[in-house]
């Protein structure tokens, strides 16, 4: 949409944010005041009961929040359609949004944190109060006005409750790092995740770091569900108690309202200007960095010369392996659940369940050629039934942890084992994707883009097929790019316009065309 | 006819504060800072002092602080002095990671090096000029001894998140510069929880002395010195030191950290009606850039149909003085190359006006300046 198109009575002056949705200033042409309008984009593949479910959930959300007023609550105006499109006026919010400052500025002084941590709470208690549970409170959705005023943005509306916000193969599009154990696990949430997800959120503000991390969804909700944070370091005693009882997974020992939570914070003293940490020699730098948060800035890596950096790192691949093969098997026995009440009556069943838990401790252990074997025994067995599917699906993802286990050493090791996965479970976009990437990272572009066809061509789901399209067009996009780069003009055509065949309606097309616009004639 | 400077970024009148504080050391205290005798402390004694303040407003150590000509010799210095740091190990290939829309002083640089036998990878940007912290995890799967990610770039004002690059960078043992030449004195920068262990910087840019700069590095760092002499600077920086420029850029950042979030504010709200005064008044305006997360100051913006250079005369002519691209590569034929790595077609890329607003900048010469652009686009366009 370009500027001076209308949307309703608005007249947009330009895009301000793209993510799920579109954000625009815009001018209301009656009011004639300056607004933000967000406008509900509506996927393609997004049909049918799906379409009208996620309309009118924009709708319901979009008045629930707009029935709010509260100073740190963003005003919203009106909620309306034109011409089939769906659009929210509100407020529009000069300054930063909390994410912006912390990715730019890093950890906040300990007493700007706590202010802000208090304005949302004061608007969380006006909501809750009001029945409105926000279920997506995070630095993005904390607006920061030069004045220091807080606005909460995106009352519901952000994150749907129910749409999924992964990729198949595991790899973060909403990360979930802000989600209370509640919401991972899809039990019925309260005012009490709101809590939680600002306890996330205080102590990002207080470290830099996020509480829980990981490389994948799995690996970050298995964190949010098991395990303990480390406690913010570098912070006033008190206010570490505050954070680490936000952030208490069982939710009746967590923070009951926003009051509560805002009164305990309220009490502490305004902390003494904290120290800055010497920049003193750090013995494990690369693991302890990985896995504890700090306040103080971290140790200059000279002490650590980058060429002997390797065993570290490997170490600490192991380490990240551990508890990403820890989290699959979190995901695993979830799903399994269910499947051994099914099974347990008749006794070959019952064997097979003693063999596939066998499978899983292997698997636990970190012993993947005897876990796939043990899966695969078990397929065998089961034949023809739920079990013997889910364990193809394991023998598969054990043979993808092997993979990955050698990818830093060995990288054609790993593409055999990836293609070793695929041949047993050749339906998971995921290990399609995952090869395609390595692939990718290895320079074979041809092979690459044939494995994320593949992802194209089993994704069920759409999500993984519009992700592996995106995919080959910035491949190709990329190629072109260098070839231009290199003076090669008519091979550098040839790619960008590869990148537009491979996803015609994409962002990436729109800039090959532009670039096959910006070349010299042939 | 009244003139309206809108080109701040490149750079800034002297504060009369400024000017104050430096008359001393241009007159009476002429010392050598090196020299034993009365002269030469007395000159000591102000160096020190300056030392103290810059450091204590960025938050870091003043034996942290290495005073440059500028904010192209800190670049040259951190870039240079890193892959070349004294102990490295010789067999080992330097390998150093940077970005496709760095200052040309990091940029020609790192190539540079590749000339000297290091291993030199630029990253890209997306359609903002942004680094994606992943590009650089991924980058950092090989060992690098050098990653330089500017904190605020200097055509299209965009903020790159340095605080999660430079985490990524420590992660993987790798040092972190940045180039916020654009950023200090401007934006807060606090070295005391940034992730960073070197950051230029250059005094005429927040209306202190041109010819006046510096680098932090943090404590631990090793680094080989460009210019090479005496024992100056810690034994980073040889010649005499500019005393007189040192007091200069202390008392400048000073008055920009004084107050700085009220004017960071204002500014900001210029910026943005200049943005949607143009937005409204003209047709076929692009923003380039970053919409919200960009300097204060910043509005670079291509207009459809028209020429860069024809509208910078054109605009010249009627008072308002802004630059297309970059300072340095204006007067080149080329488009700039930031534009470009943002992936903007050359043809917009060559009608990119960059207008900078500064502290002094009214809102009545935002909306004068509007107006006069609008004019000037129309006969450009003819």
């Amino acid at each position: 949409m370009d500027a001076g198109e209308t949307l309703g009575r608005y007249r947009i002056v330009r895009e301000i944010a793209r993510s799920n949705d579109v954000v625009y200033e815009a001018v209301d042409t009656i009011m004639g005041r300056r607004v933000a309008l967000k406008e509900l984009l509506l996927p393609p593949n997004l049909v049918g009961a799906a379409r009208r479910e996620r309309i009118e959930r924009f709708y319901r959300e979009a008045k629930a929040a707009g029935a709010l007023s509260h100073r740190s609550i963003v005003t919203i105006y009106e909620v309306g359609e034109s011409g089939g499109r769906h659009f929210i006026a509100m407020e529009y919010l000069e300054g930063h949004t909390l994410r912006e400052m912390l990715q730019v500025q890093g950890p906040l002084p300990v007493e700007r944190a706590r202010e802000i941590a208090l304005q949302v709470l004061d608007a969380l208690a006006y909501a809750h109060s009001r029945g409105v549970v926000h279920r997506d409170i995070k630095p993005d959705n904390i607006h920061i006005l030069p004045d220091g005023q807080v606005k909460i943005t995106d009352f519901g509306i952000a994150r749907i409750m129910g749409e999924p916000n992964l990729t198949t193969d595991g790899t973060v599009f909403g990360t979930p790092s802000y989600m209370s154990p509640e919401q991972v696990a899809g039990k019925p949430i309260d005012e009490r995740t709101d809590l939680f997800s600002l306890g996330v959120t205080l102590y990002e503000m207080l470290t830099g770091r996020k509480p829980f991390t990981g490389e994948s969804v799995v690996t970050i909700t298995y964190q949010i569900t098991t395990v303990q944070p480390e406690p913010p370091h570098g912070v006033p005693p008190g206010l570490q108690a505050v954070v680490m009882k936000a952030l208490e997974k069982d939710v009746t020992k967590r923070y009951q309202s926003a009051a509560q939570m805002a009164a305990d914070l309220r009490a502490e003293q305004p902390a003494a200007p904290m120290l800055t940490a010497p920049p003193a020699v750090n013995l494990l730098p690369g693991a302890k960095q990985a896995v504890m948060p700090r306040a103080s800035p971290p140790a200059p890596p000279m002490h650590k010369p980058w060429w002997l950096s390797r065993a570290s790192r490997s170490f600490l691949a192991a380490l990240a392996l551990t508890v990403v093969g820890g989290a699959v098997l979190f995901a695993m026995v979830l799903g399994l659940r269910a499947a051994y009440a099914n099974y347990t009556r008749s006794v070959l069943e019952r064997v097979s369940a003693e063999a596939f838990a066998r499978a899983t401790a292997d698997y636990r252990a970190g012993r993947y050629l005897e876990a796939a074997q043990g899966f695969l025994d078990v397929a065998r067995r089961a034949k023809g039934t739920r079990m013997a599917e889910l364990a193809r699906a394991n023998a598969a993802t054990a043979y993808a942890e092997m993979a990955a286990s050698v990818e830093a050493k060995d990288r054609n090791a790993a593409v055999s084992l990836y293609r070793q996965a695929i041949r047993i479970n050749p339906d998971d976009p995921g290990l399609h994707a995952r090869l395609a990437s390595l692939l990718y990272d290895m320079g074979l572009l041809e092979q690459a883009v044939q494995e994320w066809r593949e992802v194209e061509r089993v994704d069920t789901t759409g999500t993984a097929a519009l992700a592996a399209r995106h995919n080959i067009a910035v491949a190709y996009y990329n190629r072109a790019v260098i070839l231009n780069g290199m003076g090669k003009t008519d091979e550098a055509r040839y790619y960008f316009n590869k990148a537009v065949e491979a996803d015609p309606g994409g962002d990436v097309a729109a800039r090959a065309l532009q670039q096959l616009g910006n070349q010299p004639p042939f | 006819m009244r003139r309206i400077y809108l080109d701040y970024a490149a750079t800034t009148p002297i504060h009369p504060e400024v000017r104050a504080a430096m008359m001393p050391y241009l007159n009476d205290v002429f010392g050598n800072a090196s020299s034993v005798h009365s002269f030469g402390r007395e000159a000591r004694a102000a160096l020190d002092a300056a030392r103290d303040t810059i450091a204590s407003l960025l938050g870091c150590q003043a034996s942290e602080l290495v005073f440059t000509s500028g904010g192209s010799e800190a670049n040259n210095l951190a870039v240079f002095g890193a892959a070349f740091a004294p102990g490295r190990r010789q067999d080992v290939q330097p390998r150093v990671v940077t970005a496709a829309a760095e200052h040309h002083s990091v940029l020609n640089t790192a190539l540079a090096l590749r000339d000297l036998g290091c291993r030199v990878d630029v990253l890209p940007v997306d359609r903002y000029g942004m680094v994606s912290p992943d590009d650089l995890r991924r980058a950092l799967r090989e060992p690098a001894c050098l990653v330089s990610v500017m904190a605020a770039n200097n055509e299209v004002g965009t903020l790159q998140p340095i605080a999660e690059l430079g985490a990524v960078a420590r992660e993987h043992g790798a040092l972190f510069h940045t180039d916020a030449v654009q950023a200090v004195g401007t934006i807060p920068l606090d070295l005391g929880s940034l992730p960073v262990d070197m950051l230029s910087f250059s005094a005429h840019k927040f209306h202190g002395p041109k010819g006046m700069g510096g680098l932090f590095v943090r404590t631990g760092v090793r680094l080989r010195p460009l210019v090479i002499g005496g024992g100056q600077e810690r034994e980073r920086r040889a010649g005499t030191e500019n005393v007189a420029g040192a007091v200069g850029m202390a008392q400048a950042l000073r008055l920009a950290c004084d107050g700085m979030a009220q004017d960071e504010a204002r500014v900001a709200g210029l910026r943005d009606g200049l943005i949607s005064g143009l937005m409204e008044r003209v047709e076929g305006v692009h923003l380039n850039g970053h919409p919200t997360l960009r300097l204060p100051g910043n509005v670079n913006v291509s207009f459809d149909k028209a020429d860069g250079e024809a509208l910078l005369l054109g605009l010249d002519l009627a008072g308002v003085a802004c630059s297309s691209g970059s300072a340095c590569t204006s007067g080149a034929i080329d488009p700039s190359h930031v534009l470009l790595a943002m992936g903007v077609p050359a043809q917009l890329a060559a009608a990119a006006l960059r207008f900078s607003l500064g502290r002094p900048t009214t809102r009545e010469e935002v909306e004068q300046a509007v107006e006069i652009i609008a004019q000037v686009v129309q006969r450009v366009r003819g």
